[in-house]
């Protein structure tokens, strides 16, 4: 879904798509329960418009939430064991390591004032509330909205039964112009303009209106699906196809249908309603999970009566009916079910005895989009490929889980897997990588091409997680099975990790050795991915075994291939290996160059691991060039990133040992208190705006610093509230300071966070520091 | 020098069927206490509310050798993808399991 959030906020809250109608009290409701439990979960039948009142209640608090409000889509996750991964993935956090996700995340959000909506719980129902549990002890800023069809069962959970849209009960009929204060009828009036623009409550027309949303309980889905219908029957004829198909259901009593089946009728309906082709492609296409294209629609569902040609207008058909719904995301058209339709489609496909065909289909739609982005990823469309792979991430889920659990599927699941390995990494899920990689080795025992890979794929994800003990056996392994088979590809790569295992060691000459067998190996197999993946790692022990002509001579020819292939991850990489090297040179000006070079690169693909080397390599050379403030702040964003994604400097010794040094010989240089102050400044910025200060991006007006003195539009009360909030009193004691209400207090603070593009107290503590510092000059 | 094991449910309170034992026993990554408190406590609560679906399991046992970093825990449950599925909910890896007998049950003869 596009994202939509107040410029300068963290964030993920999707744009409404449709106008949201009504809803006022339930809203102050749960605000009112946010604000006296840290964990609400509003339950409630399917249909009963849960995500989107949690979605409306979130974004009128997101000023509330210093770091941001979250929305966490759970529908598609299979897995359960994936919990903690999906959120870390929605709120950018990369981990490397093989720390346990929970505590990691728990300890992320722990200095956090955050929302979190989960959205539809209850298939992890159990997995939600641990998680849950995990997080809420250790953030005391941390709330959760949890939408569920039942309460996750947590102790200090408050519960909201979502109740259905106010409509005018029994016979009376209110008068026309009476009607505008039911939501149901408002929200029924709002989807029929959208199909037939003209359309308003008459006296002729208003009792069938509130009769129909009688009929559909009030439910949002049902109402918005049975008005769109108005599109191709007339009100009076929709009504009596309500009541004929009730009446069926009912034996003739009318409102003796339970509730929660009344979405189920409403749906059985709707089904009726469409073509044989239609029906038949919403089965298909509840096979995809988070969405799906044109393209791969049309790959995976034709077929039989679904002809390829014909899918894009039998698509835009269940559009206009309700039953998919599109999306415009970063210029594509992208296409999803509801939760609810798509169970019922996935029922229905069941029924037809045709599930696994077109879940087989569905994995080898993906399977081929895994090796096409390995073929390519070297190319200039590897920044494509990268996004579409993180869009299609639950299509691929669902993909290997298909592989994993039906039987003889295991090796295609490991072939997938293993194609994957640049995207385990540069999207930082080496964990989920590991997960996957380790169920398909668990289950295939038979030498072939795809262990093999998978086997040195999985070593190489456990040593970046320093988990050498579990990559030792795979890599032997894998060396025996590729010296079996002939497989020059997979002796490369086993090769090269030995190299990389004794690097971590701090065997730098052992590794050397190794890297460079590994390097030579795979320009023999003419294996250009190789060559650059080793090409890293050996510039950086040839560089730190002082060997630094040589450490050039390896960078330049990889940036040169980089270039050759406009290939821009790797490059990033190699510029900062390119710093190192003259870092160690003492060419403090190149070094920074190349530290500003691979920075650019990695912000554009995220590549959190670079970004954090690329910070240090600039606090390094900026030491060495005595600006040991901006060293220092440097050194501060490097830790904020180290502290998330993994071991400091790939655990390398020698590097750690360059950092310590080169911490010691700043703060000597400063200060201990002023160097505290600059890191700690550089540990409360947003990656974005450190890389903006690494980068002297000055026209921008960064989130972590602030607006420049005399630019800010902070009245003299906001300056003296800011000046408080620097001392560390919080708004109470503002208020009892100034001599104002709790709520005046709160209100400057709002303003003056708005105003500065903060995000934080301690942001504005260190914007009231620099102003400070200004002012002494 | 050892650190106390952290006893979950008494033994002598549990009345399920339940008489398989499995033994989860993993070297790990250098991890702060603070972390296996919460891996435990998740552990813990998982198995409670596996065990009020139907599914019976519980740990029964759990100690750290920091030395080592080395994490065991004794399960009692119905089947070895009860363990299984007690990790997943906790967010937990899933280690090896191994069938075990727990040979201080006193009278009672497991399986």
């Amino acid at each position: 879904m596009p994202a939509s959030k107040p410029p300068g906020r963290a964030g993920n809250l999707p744009a409404e798509l449709t106008t949201f109608i009504g809803r006022r009290r339930e809203i102050a409701e749960i605000k009112r329960l946010l604000s006296v439990s840290r964990l609400v979960t509003l339950t409630g039948v399917g249909g009963a418009g849960k995500t989107r009142l949690s979605l409306r209640t979130a974004a009128d608090l997101q000023r509330a939430f210093a770091d941001g409000v979250w929305l966490v889509e759970l529908a598609a996750l299979e897995d359960q064991a994936l919990l903690t991964q999906t959120i870390a993935t929605t709120l950018g956090i990369h981990d490397r390591t093989a720390r346990w996700p929970a505590p990691a995340l728990a300890e992320y959000l722990a200095d956090k004032r955050l929302l979190l909506v989960l959205d539809n719980c209850e298939h992890l129902r159990s997995a939600c509330a641990v998680l849950a549990d995990t997080v809420l002890r250790a953030a005391e800023g941390l709330h959760i909205l949890a939408t569920s069809r039942q309460a996750l069962g947590l102790t200090g959970e408050h519960i909201y039964q979502v109740p259905t849209m106010s409509m005018p009960s029994g016979d009376r009929m209110p008068p026309p112009d009476a009607l505008g204060q039911y939501e149901a009828v408002n929200l029924f009036v709002d989807r029929a303009v959208a199909v037939q623009p003209g359309f308003a409550v008459t006296e002729a027309n208003s009792e069938t209106i509130v009769r129909a949303c009688q009929r559909l309980d009030g439910l949002p889905l049902a109402i918005e699906l049975t008005a769109v219908r108005l599109r191709a029957l007339g009100l009076d004829e929709l009504l009596e196809r309500l009541e004929d198909r009730f009446r069926l259901l009912t034996a003739g009593s009318p409102g003796a249908l339970p509730r929660h089946q009344t979405l189920r009728a409403l749906i059985d309906w709707s089904s009726e309603l469409c073509s044989p082709q239609e029906r038949t492609l919403w089965e298909r296409l509840s096979v995809f999970s988070g969405g799906f294209d044109l393209h791969a629609a049309e790959a995976i569902c034709a077929g039989g009566e679904v002809v390829e040609q014909d899918i894009l207008d039998l698509l835009a058909d269940l559009v206009d009916k309700s039953i998919v719904i599109a999306e415009e995301h970063e210029g594509r058209q992208r296409y999803r079910l509801l939760e609810t339709i798509r169970q019922y489609g996935l029922e229905r496909l069941r029924a037809s005895g045709t599930e696994k065909e077109f879940r087989q289909r569905h994995r080898d739609y993906f399977a081929n989009l895994t090796e096409q982005a390995l073929i390519e990823w070297l190319s200039p469309t590897q920044g494509q490929w990268l996004a579409d792979l993180l869009r299609e991430h639950n299509n691929l889920r669902a993909a290997f889980d298909f592989c994993f659990t039906e039987p003889g599927q295991a090796d295609i699941g490991l072939r997938m897997t293993g194609a994957m390995w640049f995207f385990w990494i540069a999207t930082g899920l080496t964990s989920e990588g590991r997960r996957w990689l380790e169920r398909g080795l668990e289950l295939t025992e038979e030498p072939s091409s795809a262990r093999s890979r998978a086997l040195w794929v999985c070593g190489y994800l456990c040593t970046i997680q320093e988990d050498i003990a579990t990559a030792e056996p795979m890599m032997a392994e894998c060396s025996a099975a590729a010296e079996q088979m002939d497989d020059a590809i997979a002796s490369a790569w086993a090769v090269q990790l030995r190299g990389m295992v004794a690097m971590s060691e701090g065997d730098l000459r052992s590794a050397r050795v190794c890297l460079e067998d590994g390097l030579n190996r795979h320009r023999a197999n003419a294996n250009p991915l190789g060559v650059l993946d080793s090409s890293f790692y050996l510039v950086a022990v040839t560089a730190l075994l002082g060997d630094l002509d040589k450490a050039v001579e390896l960078c330049e020819e990889a940036i040169e291939l980089c270039d050759s292939r406009q290939e821009r991850w790797l490059k990033s990489y190699m510029l900062w290996d390119l710093g190192l090297v003259a870092w160690q040179q003492g060419d403090l000006v190149r070094a920074a160059e190349s530290g500003r070079d691979g920075l650019r690169l990695a912000r554009e693909s995220n590549e959190q691991w670079v970004i954090a080397f690329c910070f240090e390599i600039l606090a390094w050379a900026a030491g060495g060039e005595g600006k040991p403030a901006r060293a220092a702040r440097l050194l501060g964003a490097a830790d904020r990133l180290w502290r998330r994604i993994g071991a400091p400097l790939f655990g390398m010794r020698h590097l750690v040992t360059c950092h310590e040094e080169q911490t010691a010989a700043v703060r000597a240089a400063l200060g201990a208190k002023a160097f505290d102050t600059e890191f700690e400044r550089g540990t409360v910025i947003s990656t974005d705006d450190a890389i903006a200060y690494a980068l002297d991006e000055r026209e921008r007006v960064p989130e972590g610093t602030g607006a420049a003195r005399g630019d800010t539009s902070l009245t003299k009360r906001e300056l003296e509230v800011a000046e408080l909030i620097a001392q560390g009193l919080s708004n109470k004691e503002i208020a009892a300071k100034l001599v104002i209400s709790r709520r005046t207090a709160e209100a400057h603070v709002e303003h003056i966070l708005g105003k500065l593009a903060f995000s934080s107290r301690a942001q504005v503590a260190a914007w009231v520091a620099e102003q400070r510092g200004v002012e002494a000059r | 020098m050892g650190i106390s094991p952290l006893l979950t449910q008494s033994r002598s309170g549990h009345t399920s069927d339940v008489d398989k034992h499995f033994i989860i026993d993993w070297t790990l990554p250098p991890s702060p206490l603070v972390d296996l408190h919460a891996a435990h406590r998740a552990i813990d609560e998982a198995g409670r509310r596996l065990t009020a679906e139907g599914e019976q399991v519980r740990c029964v046992y759990s100690t750290y050798a920091p030395s080592q970093h080395r994490w065991i825990c004794l399960f009692a449950a119905a089947s070895e993808d009860a363990v299984r599925k007690v990790h997943e909910i906790a967010q937990l890896p899933v280690p090896r399991i191994v069938a075990a007998i727990d040979l201080s049950l006193g009278d009672r003869q497991p399986t």
